[in-house]
C-alpha cells in the first residue's frame, strides 16, 4: 500500500476553520465600533447586511450554478414581513426576523417549486418574472405595503431574549446585533457549503445530467437550496428595514436583485466569502468613486463588471485563489503523477 | 427471478424507430455484451433503460419492479448504474470528490439518514474506490487535468460507487490504446466476478468481447437478431451480414 | 406614454397596438440577436435609451424628426458592430450567466455614457409636424402620430420578415442561427454574420429610440420598464423568432391596454404573469426556435 493520498479533510477541519474563523471574526467585528465614525458604523451595518444577501445568493449561484435575477424578491418579502410585524405591533424584534426569514423560506418554495426545473437563462428570466411580479404586488397593493411610499416609521422595538432586555435605539446596539446575526448566519450557510450536501450541489452545477446518473434528485436539490437561499436573504431584508425603518418596493426591483449578482462576481462567486469581497469592494468604490469624479461610479463599475467577466471570471478571490495555488503548485509536483504508466495502475490488488 | 426484464420496449423519433420491440432479460451475475454496427439502437435502448429518454412502448422491469419511465435518479437509487460513452465526469472536482458524490448519494439511499451517515463511512468507502481503481496518486487532482484513460476509470468508478446491482458499461474502452483496453478489460472481469454485480457492456472492441463475455447480444437497426454464446454468435450468418452491410 | 384616455373601445385597441409597436420594435432586435448570436442581451434596453437621447440631440441640431431617423439607426448599428466585434465575440462559449453579467456591465457603461454627454436633465424629442394633432378614429380624437407609429412598425415588421424569408441574406442569417458549425462547413462566413446581425438588431434599438422618442420623457432611467418588458414579450414569442415577437408583443400590448379593465389594481404584474405561465408551460414560447 503506498502512503495515503487521498486525506479527505472533512467535518472535522471545516468545523475547526469555522471556529477559528468565527472567533476572529468576533473580535474583528466587536472591535469596529471602536474605530469608526458614527457615521462609519452606519456605514458596517449596512455593509454586514448587504454581506449577508449575497452569500444567501451565491449560495445559489457559486455553488449551485443557478443565477436568479429576481432575489431581490426574498429581500423584499422578508423586509415586508418584518415591517409589518413590527409596524403593526405582532412580535417583537427577534419575532419579526424570524417571521421575515420564514416568510421568505415559503416565497422561496413556491416560486422555487417552478423555477429549478428550468435552466439557465429561463431559469434566469423565471426568476426575473415573479421577482417584478411580486414587486408589482409591493407597489400596488397600497393597504398592506403602503404603496409606492411603503412602510415608514417602522419601531425597533427592544430586544428581549432570555429575560434580558436590550434597547436598540442607538445605531451602537443595532450594529452589535446585526454582526452577531449576519456571523451566525454566516457560519450556518458555511456550514452547508463545506457539507457532503454542498459537495454535491457543486456536482449540480457542474454537470446537473450526469448527476441525476449518479442517483442525485437533481430538481429536490435545487429546491432545497433555492429555499435556504431566499431564506437567509429574507433575513438580510428583516434586518434592513429596523435598520432604516423603512420598507419600500424598491427593494424589491430588478436593479436591486442584480446588486448581488455583481457583488458575487467581483468578488469571485467559487470561494464561499467571495461575496462579502465584493460587496466590501463594491461599497467602498462607490463611495470612494462618488466623492472623487462625482458621480461616475457606474462607469468604473461597469468597466469592472465587463473586465471580470472577460479576464478575472473567478473575481478578485479567484485571483488570489490562483495566485497561491500557482505558488504551492510549483512545490509539489503534477507532472510525476501524470507520468505513472497506466498499466500499472489497474491492478487487481489495487497496488502501485 | 431475473435482474432486468425488458419486454417490447420501443422508442421512436418520429418516424424512425431507433428501437424495436427489443425482448430482453439479464440474469443475475451474467456479463452480457451487447454490440452491432453503428446505430443500432445500443446506446439508446441504455437511455431507456435508465431513464434518459422516455420510451415509446414496452416495459422495463428491474428486481421485479416495473422501472418504465422513472427519472433517472429514481432507477440509479435502485441499483442501477450506468457510464458514458464520452467520458462524462465532473471536470472540476477532484477524482476523489467524483468518487465521494458518487458515494454519498448512494448512501443516501441506502440508510435514508439525509446526510447524519456520518461522512466518516463515505471517506473510507472512497478510499476502497480508489485503491480498486488504481487512482490513489491522482485523488486530489481535478479530473480535466487527467488523461483519456484516467477519466475512463473515474468514469467506472462513478457507476461503481453507488454500489449497484447492475451496471451498465457504454464502450468502457472507447479511444484508449492497446495496452489500456487490455487493463481495463481486466479490470471489469473482476468487477463481474465480485458477487452481486452484473455487467452489461456495449462494445466495439470484439477482442474484449470475447474475452468477457458469457452472452453477447447483437442488435441491428433496433431489433435485437442474435442472442448467445459468444462463440455461436461469432459465426451466426446474420450478424456477419449485418456487419458487412446487404 | 402618448395614450388618450381610453373611453372608446377603439381607444383600447389603438393603444394597444401603439404598446405593441413599441414593444415589437425592441424585442424583435432583442430576439434576432439572441437566435443568432445566442447572447441575451440586458443593454438593448439602454441602447435604445441612447438612442433617444441621441435623436433628441439630433433633431435639436437639425431641428427636423426625419434627419434622426435617417442619422440615429446607422450610428446605433455601428455601435452594435462594435459591441459585437470588441464584447461579445469574447464570451460565445462562456457559460450563460457570464455573459449575461457581461450586457449588465454594458448597461453600466451606456448609463454613465448618457451622464457624461447629456446630463441628468431630461430632453425631449418632438413628432414631426406634418404628424402631430390628431385624427378622428370612429369618431373620437386620437394622436395621429399614433397612428403613424402603427403603420410604420407594420412596415417595418412585413421588411424584416421578407429580408429573413426571401432575401439570400436573410436565409444566411437564419442558417446561422440554426447551426453555427454548419454554417462555417457550408462557407458562410460566420463571424460577419454575427457582426452583421448584431448590428440589425441594435439599429432597430436605434429605430425605437427615434419613433418612441416622442412618446415619453427622455431620461436616465427611461428603460428600466422596458427592460423585463422586452425580455417577457422575446420569451413569450419564443427565443429567437421574429414572428414570435410580434405576435408576443401584440398579445402583451393588448394584455397592457385591456388588463385595466380586468384587473384594475395588477394590470401591472399581467405581463410577468403571462412570461412565467409561459416558461412553466411552454418554455420555449409560441416559436420557439433556440434552445437556451
Amino acid at each position: 500500500m503506498g502512503e495515503p493520498v487521498y486525506r479527505y479533510l472533512g467535518a472535522r477541519t471545516a468545523l475547526w476553520r469555522a471556529v477559528v474563523g468565527g472567533v476572529v471574526a468576533m473580535v474583528v467585528l466587536a472591535l469596529v465600533p471602536v474605530v469608526a465614525s458614527p457615521f462609519q458604523l452606519l456605514f458596517a451595518t449596512e455593509l454586514l447586511i448587504l454581506c449577508l444577501f449575497a452569500l444567501a445568493f451565491n449560495l445559489l449561484f457559486g455553488i449551485t450554478g443557478l443565477l436568479s435575477f429576481g432575489h431581490a424578491a426574498y429581500f423584499g418579502v422578508g423586509g415586508y414581513l418584518a415591517a409589518l410585524a413590527l409596524v403593526h405591533g405582532w412580535t417583537g424584534l427577534l419575532g419579526a426576523l424570524v417571521l421575515g426569514m420564514t416568510g421568505a423560506a415559503l416565497a422561496g418554495l413556491v416560486i422555487g417549486y417552478f423555477c429549478v426545473r428550468l435552466n439557465e437563462i429561463y431559469f434566469a428570466m423565471l426568476t426575473l418574472a415573479f421577482g417584478q411580479m411580486l414587486y408589482v404586488i409591493a407597489w400596488q397593493w397600497n393597504e398592506v405595503t403602503g404603496g409606492s411610499d411603503g412602510l415608514v416609521g417602522v419601531p425597533r422595538p427592544p430586544l428581549r431574549l432570555l429575560g434580558l432586555t436590550l434597547l436598540l435605539d442607538t445605531d451602537l446596539a443595532f450594529y452589535y446585533l446585526v454582526a452577531t446575526v449576519v456571523l451566525v448566519a454566516t457560519l450556518l450557510l458555511w456550514g452547508i457549503a463545506t457539507s457532503p450536501f454542498g459537495l454535491i450541489l457543486r456536482a449540480i452545477r457542474e454537470k446537473p445530467e450526469r448527476a441525476e446518473f449518479v442517483g442525485i434528485p437533481v430538481h429536490r436539490c435545487r429546491l432545497a437550496t433555492f429555499v435556504v437561499s431566499a431564506a437567509f436573504s429574507g433575513l438580510a431584508g428583516a434586518l434592513v428595514v429596523p435598520f432604516g425603518r423603512t420598507a419600500t418596493p424598491e427593494m424589491l426591483f430588478w436593479t436591486k436583485s442584480v446588486e448581488p449578482v455583481m457583488m458575487s462576481l467581483l468578488g469571485g462567486a467559487q470561494v464561499f466569502l467571495g461575496p462579502a469581497l465584493g460587496v466590501l469592494v463594491y461599497v467602498w468604490l462607490k463611495e470612494w468613486i462618488s466623492s472623487r469624479l462625482v458621480d461616475y461610479w457606474m462607469l468604473v463599475m461597469g468597466l469592472i463588471v465587463v473586465g471580470c467577466v472577460l479576464f478575472f471570471r473567478g473575481g478578485i478571490s479567484g485571483v488570489l485563489v490562483t495566485w497561491w495555488l500557482a505558488r504551492s503548485a510549483r512545490r509539489m509536483s503534477y507532472a510525476s503523477a501524470r507520468d505513472t504508466q497506466v498499466d500499472q495502475v489497474v491492478r487487481p490488488d489495487g497496488g502501485r | 427471478m431475473p435482474l432486468l426484464e425488458i419486454h417490447r420496449l420501443t422508442k421512436s423519433f418520429g418516424r424512425m424507430v431507433a428501437v424495436d420491440q427489443v425482448d430482453l432479460t439479464i440474469a443475475t451475475g451474467q456479463l452480457t455484451a451487447v454490440i452491432g454496427p453503428n446505430g443500432a439502437g445500443k446506446t439508446t435502448l441504455f437511455n431507456v433503460i435508465t431513464g434518459k429518454l422516455q420510451p415509446t412502448m414496452g416495459r422495463v422491469t428491474f428486481r421485479g419492479e416495473d422501472i418504465t419511465g422513472f427519472s433517472p435518479h429514481a432507477i440509479v437509487s435502485r441499483g442501477i448504474a450506468r457510464s458514458f460513452q464520452v467520458t462524462n465526469v465532473f471536470p472540476e472536482l477532484t477524482v476523489a470528490d467524483n468518487l465521494r458524490v458518487a458515494v454519498l448519494s448512494a448512501r443516501r439511499y441506502a440508510d435514508r439518514h439525509g446526510w447524519r451517515g456520518g461522512s466518516g463511512g463515505a471517506t473510507a468507502e472512497v478510499v476502497r474506490l480508489l485503491q480498486e481503481l488504481g487512482l490513489q496518486p491522482h485523488a486530489e487532482l481535478p479530473c480535466a487535468v487527467l488523461s483519456h484513460a484516467h477519466q475512463r476509470l473515474v468514469e467506472i468508478g462513478l457507476a461503481l460507487g453507488g454500489h449497484s446491482r447492475l451496471l451498465l458499461l457504454d464502450e468502457p474502452t472507447a479511444g484508449m490504446g492497446l495496452a489500456e483496453t487490455v487493463a481495463m478489460t481486466h479490470f471489469i472481469r473482476n468487477l463481474a466476478q465480485r458477487e452481486e454485480l452484473t455487467v452489461a457492456l456495449i462494445e466495439h472492441d470484439m477482442q474484449v468481447v470475447f474475452a468477457l463475455a458469457e452472452r453477447v447480444v447483437v442488435m441491428h437497426q433496433g431489433r435485437i437478431i442474435a442472442d448467445g454464446a459468444p462463440a455461436v454468435v461469432r459465426d451466426d450468418p446474420l450478424v456477419r451480414a449485418a456487419y458487412l452491410g446487404q | 406614454m402618448n395614450m388618450m384616455p381610453a373611453d372608446s373601445f377603439a381607444a383600447y385597441v389603438l393603444n394597444g397596438l401603439v404598446q405593441a409597436a413599441c414593444l415589437f420594435l425592441l424585442a424583435s432586435g432583442l430576439t434576432l440577436i439572441f437566435g443568432v448570436l445566442g447572447i441575451l442581451n440586458f443593454a438593448h434596453a439602454a441602447l435604445f435609451m441612447l438612442a433617444a437621447y441621441l435623436a433628441a440631440q439630433v433633431s435639436a441640431w437639425s431641428g427636423s424628426f426625419w434627419v434622426a431617423l435617417l442619422v440615429v439607426p446607422p450610428v446605433l448599428a455601428l455601435l452594435g458592430a462594435g459591441l459585437e466585434r470588441g464584447l461579445l465575440r469574447r464570451v460565445y462559449d462562456v457559460p450563460v450567466a457570464y455573459q449575461l453579467l457581461l450586457t449588465l456591465g454594458v448597461v453600466l457603461l451606456i448609463k454613465d455614457l448618457v451622464k457624461l454627454l447629456w446630463g441628468t436633465a431630461w430632453k425631449t424629442l418632438s413628432e414631426p409636424p406634418m404628424f402631430s394633432g390628431t385624427m378622428m378614429v370612429l369618431g373620437r380624437p386620437y394622436p395621429l402620430y399614433n397612428v403613424v407609429y402603427i403603420g410604420f412598425v407594420i412596415l417595418l415588421g412585413l421588411a424584416l420578415w421578407a429580408f429573413l424569408s426571401r432575401t439570400r441574406l436573410g436565409k444566411v442569417v437564419r442558417a446561422a442561427a440554426m447551426d453555427r458549425d454548419m454554417a462555417n462547413a457550408v462557407g458562410i462566413n460566420v463571424p460577419l454574420v454575427y457582426t452583421g446581425v448584431c448590428a440589425l438588431g441594435t439599429a432597430l434599438a436605434g429605430i425605437m429610440g427615434v419613433f418612441h422618442g416622442p412618446m415619453l420623457n427622455i431620461h436616465l432611467d427611461v428603460d428600466h420598464d422596458y427592460v423585463v418588458e422586452a425580455f417577457a414579450v422575446v420569451v413569450i414569442g419564443g427565443l429567437g423568432s421574429v414572428p414570435g415577437a410580434l405576435l408576443g408583443a401584440l398579445l402583451v400590448g393588448m394584455l397592457d391596454a385591456f388588463g385595466i379593465l380586468i384587473i384594475p389594481r395588477f394590470q401591472m404584474a399581467f405581463i410577468y404573469m403571462v412570461m412565467a405561465a409561459v416558461l412553466v408551460f411552454r418554455p420555449h414560447g409560441l416559436f420557439g426556435v433556440r434552445e437556451a
